[in-house]
């Protein structure tokens, strides 16, 4: 689906890379957790993916075709992306939000047609959130916002998600309805990448995880990736991963305990 | 839908008004003219007064339809200005062209007296100094709008300090009552032919924005966004600063600088309809047009000698707008 290969990136012409020698791939249907402390470059590395900023040195392939040699449209048409919900400048409804992501088709004079809408209302709908369609997305709840920002993502059938921080800043339920959705989709045979502070929502939800180090990185099965070691060494804390049994499936947890003495 | 219906009704309460406004504003004057015989002119061409024909055509249709024509466009560049920079304060003084139009009109007043010298050269400056602006404003190929800002105000404040300059200069006597009172907008010279030079223009640009108001809902969110959600944001770009420029510079070419309108008037529209552009922008032509003719109205009949209009558009617009706000709390993010 998509694949990166040796790539590194610096917001300065000749500056420290960021990141470098990067390399990993994510199959179709699979998702992709990609985790690491704060400031190593999670989000960067996602705009890099998503050609909001230009790689410095290697390069990114998506269904086997280089990125860099796409045009906008035709890659757009494949990856989706989820941004962090926050309040918008201008209140616009939620199913017209919805209907932004079809802007894609709709050309310049044209505005959405009713079938967008009611595609939009299904989605809405699909979530349980149909009752929110006419309200002003800055009246609505962090989830909520966060829900109708999947379906617009979703409105226009991409092959491959990219999340930024979907769950952050929510609450318990909210973080679970996320996490569920992301399962849900996961199902639908969509490929996901997704950008977490928390492990184990990477451990909960992801086939995949790429773990963002200072100096270097990880990429692998989650389980081989997130491991107390792997913890103790990225984020400095010492930790046990515990498993819960609840009907038939196994849940698992990180139980932070104190901080790695030698910790930077 | 429920909001459909609303807005329609909304539109056609608008459209009515600014009629009537249009209407009120051929009959009230100096010379006070009945609506019967204003309404008997425009449709039989029968004249109860002798001198009706010389009113109408020499003085007041022209300048309620420039008033018309240019409260529509300031509020509707403010508008699209305001979805591209994501900002409820942004208006057509931001990206500078206003100044830079501004300080073309002054120089073509000190150079020449001829009023056509003073038109085309405000619209020269007028172009240049948004030109500027989005040469600055690119770097290596990339264009942030916190970038157009700031290049926007840097060009802004060289074109007023050049402004200021001559000023200076200019011979107190004659040339420098005519800057000031260029610079603080007045509709008294309009004409016919400033009709046809400047419908065209703000009308076709006003088109162009209609035609992008969808696309004025995307750009309107965060920058990545708008990307991700398929839109070419350098072409909308270009085409809403090149669309409203020729809007600004045309208004400074024909009436001077009329501040507050372009920022005020959205705001009130947005109250009215709320911010999605496909309603916004229809809407704003009208109580932009109203509030123009209101305003110009004002100007010409208050008192015996025009008064600027820049004046009265605060003066005016102020306290209705600090009410309106203080209502609703503003509308933006409602």
């Amino acid at each position: 689906m998509l694949k990166a290969e040796n790539i590194g990136f610096s917001y300065k012409k000749n500056g420290r890379l960021l990141f470098d020698e990067l390399s990993f791939e994510i199959t179709e249907g699979s998702t992709l957790a990609i985790l690491g402390p704060n400031g190593v470059g999670k989000t960067t590395l996602l705009r890099c993916l998503m050609n909001f900023l230009t790689l410095k040195k290697g390069n990114v392939e998506l269904l086997g075709k280089p990125v860099s040699k796409m045009t906008p449209t035709e890659f757009w048409k494949t990856i989706s992306y989820v941004p962090q919900a926050k309040k918008l400048v201008f209140g616009y409804s939620a199913l017209n939000m919805v209907v932004m992501g079809l802007s894609q088709n709709i050309g310049i004079g044209m505005t959405p047609k009713k079938e967008d809408y009611e595609k939009a209302y299904a989605l809405l709908q699909k979530f349980g959130i149909e009752e929110i369609a006419e309200q002003s997305c800055n009246t609505l709840s962090g989830g909520q916002l966060q829900m109708v920002l999947i379906a617009r993502a979703l409105i226009k059938n991409p092959k491959l998600l990219i999340m930024d921080e979907p769950e952050s800043g929510l609450d318990m339920k909210n973080q679970m309805i996320v996490i569920q959705t992301i399962e849900a989709l996961a199902k639908e045979n969509l490929s996901i990448i997704i950008n977490t502070h928390y492990p184990d929502h990477a451990l909960r939800c992801s086939d995949k995880t790429l773990l963002l180090g200072k100096k270097d990185y990880l990429f692998g099965d989650t389980t081989s990736v997130i491991t107390e070691e792997n913890i103790r060494e990225y984020f400095g804390v010492e930790s046990h991963i515990v498993n819960s049994f609840h009907e038939g499936r196994i849940y698992k947890g990180i139980v932070p305990m104190e901080l790695v003495n030698n910790a930077c | 839908m429920e909001r459909n219906k609303r807005f329609i009704i909304i539109f056609i309460a608008g459209l009515i008004i600014s009629l009537l406004v249009s209407l009120a504003a051929l009959c009230i004057g100096r010379y006070t003219i009945s609506a019967y015989d204003v309404l008997l002119y425009l449709i039989t061409g029968q004249q109860n007064d002798p001198i009706l024909e010389t009113i109408m055509w020499g003085v007041r249709i022209p300048r309620v339809i420039v008033a018309f024509i240019v409260g529509a466009g300031l509020s509707v560049a403010g508008v699209a200005l305001q979805a591209m920079f994501g900002n409820p304060l942004v208006s057509t003084h931001v990206l500078g062209v206003s100044y830079s139009a501004g300080f073309g009109a002054a120089l073509g007043i000190l150079l020449f007296s001829h009023f056509a010298y003073v038109e085309t050269f405000s619209m020269i400056f007028g172009f240049l100094g948004m030109a500027l602006t989005y040469c600055i404003s690119r770097k290596k190929g990339t264009s942030s709008t916190l970038m157009l800002v700031l290049s926007g105000i840097v060009v802004g404040s060289v074109f007023e300090a050049l402004t200021s300059f001559i000023k200076y200069i200019a011979d107190p006597e004659q040339k420098l009552p005519s800057i000031t009172y260029w610079l603080m907008g007045s509709m008294a010279g309009a004409s016919m032919s400033d009709v046809m030079t400047a419908l065209p223009l703000i009308g076709g640009a006003t088109f162009v924005l209609w035609l992008f108001r969808w696309r004025l809902n995307v750009i309107s969110l965060s920058e990545d966004e708008a990307k991700s959600l398929g839109i070419n944001l350098r072409q909308t770009r270009l085409i809403v600063i090149i669309a409203t420029t020729v809007i600004a510079a045309s208004v400074v070419s024909m009436c001077g600088v009329i501040s507050f309108v372009g920022l005020a008037v959205p705001h009130l529209t947005r109250m009215l309809v709320g911010n999605d552009h496909r309603r916004l922008l229809p809407m704003s032509i009208l109580t932009g047009a109203s509030y123009m003719m209101i305003i110009d109205t004002c100007a010409r009949s208050l008192t015996a000698a025009e008064i600027p209009l820049s004046i009265l558009t605060a003066l005016i617009g102020a306290p209705i707008f600090a009410l309106m706000l203080r209502r609703t709390g503003g509308a933006w993010n409602a």
